[in-house]
């Protein structure tokens, strides 16, 4: 087995040069020096996957969450997360949790999450005496939640890579991603308890506020809704949902008399920007996937893997092992777009539904975002906080042992994530 | 030399943002046919796809000259300064000659696309490549231009790592 792409892929890497280019070098390799394959067809590879329709899905999704944000729908979940859980001890924590799980049905993407409330919330935090570690812990953990709550481009990428339906998928994300959010909010009520932070807001919001929060958010809540029962239902594929989303939530944002034509512009720019930065690795991963497709490698893991062990639990811990590694060194959607092929078949073949692992391997991979050494959400966190990294993983540590045990329950109760999947398939 | 790369991206932009919003209207246009007509459009889904591939490619280059593509710095930070500079040198080299050599594999494609038609619309295959072959170039004439110092390292947003 010709193993140098692999090797020249890691090289390239680890001086510096950016992902999406490592992994065309590396799919290069095998173009240059495998007799009879015409080098140009690497360009072929490359742009095919662009007319993929299917992965349309990635830049209405992006799109609906670029829209919401101009639309003012972020400050709306705002409030209606203050108005449930401000009265909380450590309130504006409780908020920075519920605000990930609401906006998850908006934004698929942990980074904008973290992002966003790095910047929003964690201000406002550290001046009511949480302290900067705490702030930035909770807001980096938090933003996990919002990529297993549909949609998710995690989970749309695995089903298309994997070959896994993408509304089962997003209907499995949905429980795993509550009982997060649970977790999540104990541990940090316990944490506020025993420092003493004070709530947010001095009494409970009454009824009727919490009433006109809600009014206020509910268009917004109902997207997420009408992608998965559209999608669940036949009514769109993954790409017209996006479609609609983007329709939808632009519609919210002129009913709300906050979208306007001068917002345009910038909401093309930061979809295209986002779009193009994933879609780079993606493209040139289909290259790299010709390589691995060309030299079997999908079956020689497989057969590796069964060598180890048969036992489909053990497997999971073995697989789950792995991505945390990997996860830790490559950026998650990439180890994502070069894994799923690879380990969807060896998790199948032991009966593992693929619909299960996806949201494993999803959840997986971003909690490996908030570890050393290299965690995309732990930087972009501490990049806008100005928080030491050092800092940010000694307040963290609570939460790694959450999300952790998070991961051990999402791997062996598989019914977590299949119960509601599975309720109108019989 | 700055001045150019100032048309180039505003050319790059206009161009991305007419592809994408075409892009989603095809979409929709799509959904709203195969609910309200009896014979949904079917060259919205060809067209889309052909839009989708200029929004990426293009936008892959105007990311490239913002440095905004994913790379993880650590490994080659963690080295001496002067041999870190050496393997800074050798990454950006590698990567412009492997951006000039897709420049001219592109371009072969577009003239093997000058006869190949798409399905529905009759559209030469040479569109679609274009999109490649300009995002390779810009982003190729960017690489050189920076190997000669004519305009400066994209500004670096310190993350630690990875960015």
């Amino acid at each position: 087995m010709d193993l140098v792409p692999v090797i020249v892929l890691l090289a390239a890497i680890a001086i510096g040069i950016p992902v999406g280019l490592a992994i065309g070098m590396a799919g290069m390799m095998f173009f240059l020096f495998s007799a009879g394959i015409p080098a140009e067809l690497f360009v072929q590879r490359i742009v095919a996957v662009t007319h993929s329709f299917p992965l349309l899905a990635i830049p209405l999704f992006v799109m609906t969450g670029v829209v919401m944000n101009h639309a003012g729908i972020t400050e709306r979940m705002m409030a209606l997360a203050e108005a449930l859980t401000g009265h909380w001890r450590g309130g504006l924590a409780q908020v920075n949790v519920l605000l990930s799980t609401l906006l998850g049905g908006v934004s698929g993407s942990a980074n904008a999450d973290a992002a966003m409330q790095a910047k929003v919330l964690v201000p406002e935090m550290n001046r009511r005496g949480y302290g900067l570690g705490f702030s930035s812990a909770v807001t980096a953990s938090s933003s996990i939640i919002s990529v297993i709550i549909p949609p998710g481009i995690g989970l749309l990428l695995y089903g298309f890579l994997g070959d896994v339906s993408i509304g089962r998928l997003f209907l499995a994300g949905i429980l795993p991603g509550f009982l997060l959010c649970i977790l999540l909010m104990i541990t940090v009520g316990i944490i506020s308890r025993r420092q003493g932070f004070r709530p947010a807001l001095e009494k409970p919001a009454t009824a009727l506020e919490r009433l006109a929060a809600f009014r206020n958010a509910f268009l917004a809540l109902l997207v997420p809704v009408g992608i998965v029962v559209g999608i669940r239902f036949g009514f769109f594929t993954p790409t017209e949902a996006g479609a609609m989303a983007v329709l939808f939530a632009a519609v919210i944002g002129i009913l709300h008399r906050e979208l306007k034509p001068r917002h345009i512009i910038p909401i093309l720019k930061e979809t295209t920007q986002i779009t193009a930065v994933i879609m780079l690795i993606i493209c040139c991963a289909n290259a790299f996937g010709f390589y691995m497709a060309w030299e079997q490698i999908p079956a020689a893991v497989t057969e590796f893997m069964l060598t180890l062990t048969e036992n489909p639990y053990l497997l999971l811990l073995l697989v789950n092992v792995l991505l945390l590694v990997v996860g830790m060194f490559i950026e998650g959607i990439a180890a994502l777009i070069l894994l799923t092929p690879i380990l969807v078949p060896v998790v199948t073949d032991l009966g593992v539904d693929p619909v299960h692992f996806g949201i494993v391997a999803v959840l997986n991979l971003t909690i490996a975002g908030v570890t050393p050494p290299l965690g995309t959400l732990m930087f972009t966190t501490c990049a806008i906080t100005g928080l030491p990294v050092g800092q940010f993983i000694r307040a963290s540590l609570p939460f790694y042992a959450v999300l952790l045990a998070m991961l051990l329950v999402i791997t062996f109760v598989p019914q977590l994530s299949l119960w509601l999947p599975g309720l109108g398939f019989k | 030399m700055q001045r150019v790369f100032s048309i180039i991206g505003r050319v790059e932009s206009v161009l991305a943002n007419a592809a994408l919003g075409a892009l989603v209207l095809a979409v929709l246009w799509g959904v709203l046919t195969r609910y309200v007509t009896e014979k949904p459009a079917v060259w919205t889904t060809e067209i889309s796809g052909m839009l989708f591939t200029w929004v990426v490619f293009i936008g892959a280059a105007t990311a490239f000259r913002d440095g905004k593509h994913i790379r993880i710095t650590l490994l080659a930070d963690a080295l001496p300064q002067r041999v870190a500079a050496a393997v800074h040198l050798l990454a950006r080299l590698l990567v412009a000659a492997f951006v000039v050599y897709v420049t001219c594999l592109s371009a072969l494609m577009m003239m093997k696309g000058l006869t190949r038609l798409s399905p529905v619309l009759d559209i030469p295959f040479l569109w679609v490549y274009l999109a490649a072959f300009l995002s390779f170039g810009i982003v190729s004439l960017t690489c050189i231009c920076r190997l000669f110092g004519l305009i400066p390292e994209p500004e670096r947003q310190d993350t630690g790592g990875a960015r």
